[in-house]
């Protein structure tokens, strides 16, 4: 089904949302992301992917309060949900799969 | 203070990042904005939010997510919610319903009627096969004293000899009303019919005409046998009843000649949209007989006989100036000395119609300007009918406010809005579609009436009808609906509900504007039916057409002038006819031959002046009311009056003298007479004795040209019998005519018309379309009164508690009524100012095309104001006062 498929760009901001569990919206994603992965991230690409999660099902959306440092607009707070969890499980799952089934030698490199 | 992201950057995000989204984007950006600014400084950061904002600009996110949640009924219920709702409003405001649906339908019938005719007026002769490609040949020539003229018709052998040297000319048929009007007897010689539309025509007749046969047969063939004869289904049941007609004999006499036809098959009567239109066909060789009797040739194979109507058809893309060269060319080796004022004058047939200053033409042709006339009428009316919808839809508006408030807020948005007015405006365009069919049914017969027409039902479903129909309904609908959708769905729901609407000025402003153009229309249909209906009653106060109800014309033929004073001394014993005259055809029609002679003044010096020679007896001027301005009529005791003429004004005019110094001036008048092929001048000497007054002896369109009266009778072309007493014994006494006249002219037919027949036929085409214009106009006239009676009932409404509060205060019903009327009157002021200038260009225009009009001053116009004035104030009074006069507690309680 198309849709279900998560690109690794995706799998890292679902994760980042994840990890920063109520606090997460665009800037702090993006924040987290750059400080896991050492890569200048583009806030633009944030959004995206976040509608993009919301839209499959993964993620789920709230407003949080108005705050002056943002121009007295709300944030976006996103949250994984259910589905998104095990979205994430059965990618980790295919992962350490595939990384079982590697030869021996790729280990030793 | 704060640092602020660059204006241009948000203001473009703002532009194309969609609602859902902007304030989770803007507010990120800002963040991080305000970040940048404190770690790399405020130039990096508004490079840095630029950056973001060009990087947000992605096609995701400027459009919604997910589609709202569909909240509308299912279509077939939302069909039935809306029939519901639009019908509901029509049955609650029913005076406006009324005005809306009765207007609509007569507008519609209107246009119905219009359209069928300009439809059948514009597709004459179109329905013949490669009706595109048919010409028929005609020819101009140069009479003596210079003038041109156009003939209809052409010699026989032109046709043929030009599609022998035109390969391009792929057929060609003639036919010709030889002896017309032709003389048909059945049964008993003495029962003769004078038929106008027989016709002698070629075997060749259906190669380019479409004259379907209603009999089994075929039409080439039956023409080949020159004792056949073809006749049409009118002309069938008029000779046979219901007996089966084909085999039955018929006898046409020509010149003492007898001609037994057999009637070989039936034709279709011709349709109403063609100038060929024959009650008899048969064919041209018949007519050998007569024509070589004494030794003559067959005219119809002639060079110079022109008589026949000749049509060609040629290849499509032919050049038609080749064509015109090779008939040039056939004329120079065939004429003579003709041939140099002789030119080749080819009209399409599709443009017979519409081809005027011909002379022969078999029909009266179709004026243009009359169908651009009714067709713009036609429009006008329907406009007005639109206008009353818009008008009366937005005065309701307020009605309608609560609803369109409720809706909005419930989530509709404005297009369905718009569609749902637009449908309603549809909706009730279409029943007032189904209600003008019936009107159009029902006026059907008047109308054909009114067009001597023959519509019937069927022309609605032929094409291009029914598209046009529907075309009507659908832009119609639209147009009326349109303003009133766009007005009403612009309600803002807040103000609506909150109860502080009020409906804008501009909508009023429009509806000022669009009940002045009413008006204007009104003026201008008026004022144009007042000066339509004063020239035809000038046309009726003709010198000619004074006793033209008691003057009947009876056509001489060639009878024996010998035995005319038989007759007269015969018939004048009746105490019942007044006086009895000879003359010329009167009126003079323009198809009518000419009558024109050659004057020759030799004290003047003035040679050439062309003159239309009347050949009258003595009693003419007597009869025909002539003034005499000088000199002195035709007397009986002076014989040698017999080779006097009377002038008319405009001949003494054109010689340069005063009437009084006319008289007694000898004229030489030149006839041309052909003798053995060639014309001999015949001269005849004159003297003038008397001049009288200018009459229109011929339409009023044209000119009134030098006349002289001579008083010679003896090549009159009619007798003219004046009748005293009452109508109700004329028949008595055309009985009595008729007898005495089979028994003084055994061999000739009495044939006889009342002068306002002739006069009728001259002025059928003005009389038309001066009825039909009336009747027109005064629809247009209904549809406004309408409009305004349906606005006016409405503000009486709305003012019922003003006009109460104001009577409690002690303002008089007459106050109240001027109140309510006197907005009108000021839109009506407002109305002629514009109007008046225009009704002036319109009606001038037209008035140019006849040369003597009735007076047409300022005062046409101050009495169709007047009487516009008086309309309004008729119709809005009515409503204005039944307001006016209600009881003020009951309508202050009703709040």
């Amino acid at each position: 089904m198309k849709g279900t498929y998560l690109g690794e760009f995706e799998e890292i901001v679902l994760l980042a949302v994840g990890i920063l569990r109520d606090e997460a919206y665009g800037v702090s994603v993006r924040l987290e992301i750059e400080n896991q992965t050492q890569r200048n991230v583009n806030i633009g690409a944030v959004h995206t992917a976040l509608h993009r999660l919301e839209d499959k099902g993964y993620l789920i959306s709230r407003f949080g309060k108005a705050e002056e440092v943002r121009g007295g607009k709300r944030k976006r707070l996103f949250t994984l949900t259910a589905l998104g969890v095990k979205q994430l499980r059965e990618a980790n799952a295919l992962r350490k799969q595939m990384w079982s089934q590697l030869p021996k030698v790729i280990h030793q490199i | 203070m704060k640092h602020q992201p660059p204006r241009f950057a948000r203001q473009l995000l703002q532009w194309f990042c969609h609602a859902e989204f902007i304030e989770e984007v803007e507010g990120d950006l800002y963040e991080l904005f305000q970040f940048r600014v404190q770690y790399y400084g405020l130039h990096s950061a508004r490079l840095g939010y630029l950056r973001d904002v060009l990087n947000s600009i992605n096609r995701y996110r400027s459009r919604p997510r997910k589609e709202p949640v569909k909240r509308s009924l299912s279509s077939w219920d939302g069909l039935q919610h809306f029939f519901k709702i639009a019908l509901r409003n029509l049955l609650r405001s029913k005076t406006s319903s009324i005005v809306n649906l009765t207007g609509m339908a007569v507008s519609i019938a209107c246009f119905l009627l219009i359209s069928i005719y300009l439809i059948d007026e514009l597709t004459f002769d179109n329905y013949h096969p490669d009706a595109g490609n048919v010409y028929r040949i005609g020819y101009s020539f140069k009479s003596f004293d210079g003038t041109e003229g156009k003939d209809s018709r052409a010699a026989g052998l032109w046709s043929v000899a030009l599609k022998e040297v035109m390969p391009e000319v792929k057929n060609f048929t003639r036919f010709s009303r030889f002896g017309y009007p032709g003389k048909v007897w059945r049964g008993n010689p003495n029962n003769v019919f004078v038929e106008r539309e027989f016709f002698w025509v070629d075997s060749t007749l259906t190669d380019i005409f479409s004259i379907p046969l209603a009999s089994p047969g075929n039409i080439k063939e039956i023409l080949r046998n020159p004792v056949n004869v073809l006749i049409n289904q009118s002309v069938a049941k008029k000779y046979f009843g219901t007996a089966d007609p084909i085999g039955q004999s018929i006898t046409y006499v020509r010149d003492g000649l007898e001609f037994p036809l057999t009637v070989a098959g039936i034709i279709n009567d011709p349709p109403t949209n063609t100038h060929f239109r024959p009650d008899f066909l048969a064919s041209s060789s018949a007519l050998n007989p007569l024509w070589k009797q004494n030794g003559g040739e067959d005219r119809i194979n002639s060079w110079t006989d022109s008589f026949s109507y000749s049509f060609i058809q040629v290849q499509s893309g032919t050049d038609l100036s080749k064509v015109s060269e090779a008939l040039q060319e056939i004329f120079n080796k065939h004429l003579g000395d003709r041939a140099s004022t002789t030119r080749p004058v080819l009209i399409l047939l599709r443009d017979i119609h519409f081809s005027s200053g011909l002379m022969f033409e078999l029909d009266r042709s179709g004026d243009i300007i009359h169908l651009y006339i009714f067709g713009s009428v036609g429009l006008l009316i329907l406009g007005m009918a639109s206008m009353n919808y818009i008008n009366l839809a937005t005065a309701r508006s307020i009605r309608r406010a609560k609803e369109v408030g409720l809706r909005k807020t419930l989530g509709i948005n404005r297009l369905s809005l718009i569609g749902q007015f637009i449908g309603e405006s549809l909706l009730m365009t279409a029943i007032a579609f189904g209600l003008a069919l019936v009107l159009f049914v029902l006026c059907l017969p008047a109308f054909n009436e009114l067009t001597s027409k023959s519509f019937d039902l069927a022309y609605l479903v032929t094409a291009p009808m029914p598209f046009i129909l529907s075309l009507v309904v659908v832009i119609i609908g639209i147009l009326s609906g349109v303003y009133p959708a766009f007005y009403l769905s612009g309600f803002k729901p807040i103000s609506v509900l909150r109860g502080t609407f009020s409906p804008g000025r501009g909508q009023e402003y429009f509806r000022k504007v669009l009940v002045i153009v009413q008006i204007v229309i009104t003026v201008l249909l008026l004022s144009g039916t007042y000066v339509i209906h004063s020239q035809l009653e000038f046309i009726d106060r003709g010198k000619l057409s004074e006793f033209k109800d008691q003057i009947i014309t009876v056509r001489l033929g060639n009878i024996s002038a010998n035995d005319m004073p038989e007759f007269i001394q015969k018939t004048r014993q009746d105490p019942r006819i007044k006086e009895i005259s000879f003359g010329p055809h009167l009126p003079r029609l323009d198809n009518f031959g000419n009558i024109s002679r050659s004057y020759y003044f030799d004290e003047l010096g003035i040679s050439n002046l062309s003159v239309e020679q009347f050949d009258t007896d003595f009693d003419f001027p007597t009869m025909f009311k002539l003034e005499f301005i000088a000199g002195r009529d035709f007397s009986k005791d002076n014989p040698a009056d017999t080779a006097a003429i009377i002038l008319n004004e405009r001949a003494v005019r054109d010689l340069g003298i005063t009437p009084a110094n006319a008289i007694g001036l000898q004229a030489e008048d030149v006839a041309y007479y052909e003798q053995q092929g060639k014309l001999v001048p015949v001269t005849t000497k004159h003297k003038v004795i008397g001049v009288v007054k200018d009459f229109n002896y011929a339409s009023v369109r044209r000119n009134i040209e030098p006349m002289a009266i001579q008083g010679q009778w003896k090549s009159a072309e009619m007798m003219y019998v004046s009748l005293i007493g009452e109508a109700a014994e004329y028949a008595d006494v055309i009985d009595k005519l008729t007898s005495t006249w089979k028994h003084v002219f055994p061999a000739a037919p009495f044939q006889y018309w009342f002068m306002d027949q002739e006069f009728g036929r001259l002025y059928q085409t003005e009389r038309q379309m001066g009825e039909l214009f009336v009747s027109l106009a005064g629809m247009a006239i209904l549809i406004a009164c309408l409009g305004l009676f349906g606005l006016a009932s409405f503000t009486a409404e709305q003012k019922t508690r003003e006009i109460g509060i104001r009577k409690v205060l002690g303002a008089s019903s007459l106050q109240m009524l001027i109140l309510l009327t006197s907005r009108y009157v000021k839109l009506a002021l407002v109305a002629f100012v514009i109007g008046i200038p225009i009704a002036f260009f319109v009606i001038s225009s037209w008035m140019e095309t006849f040369i003597y009009k009735a007076e047409t001053g300022i005062s046409y116009y101050i009495w169709s104001c007047l009487l516009v004035i008086s309309i309004i104030v008729v119709t809005v009074g009515v409503e204005s006062l039944r307001a006016a006069r209600s009881n003020p507690s009951d309508s202050i309680r009703h709040e």
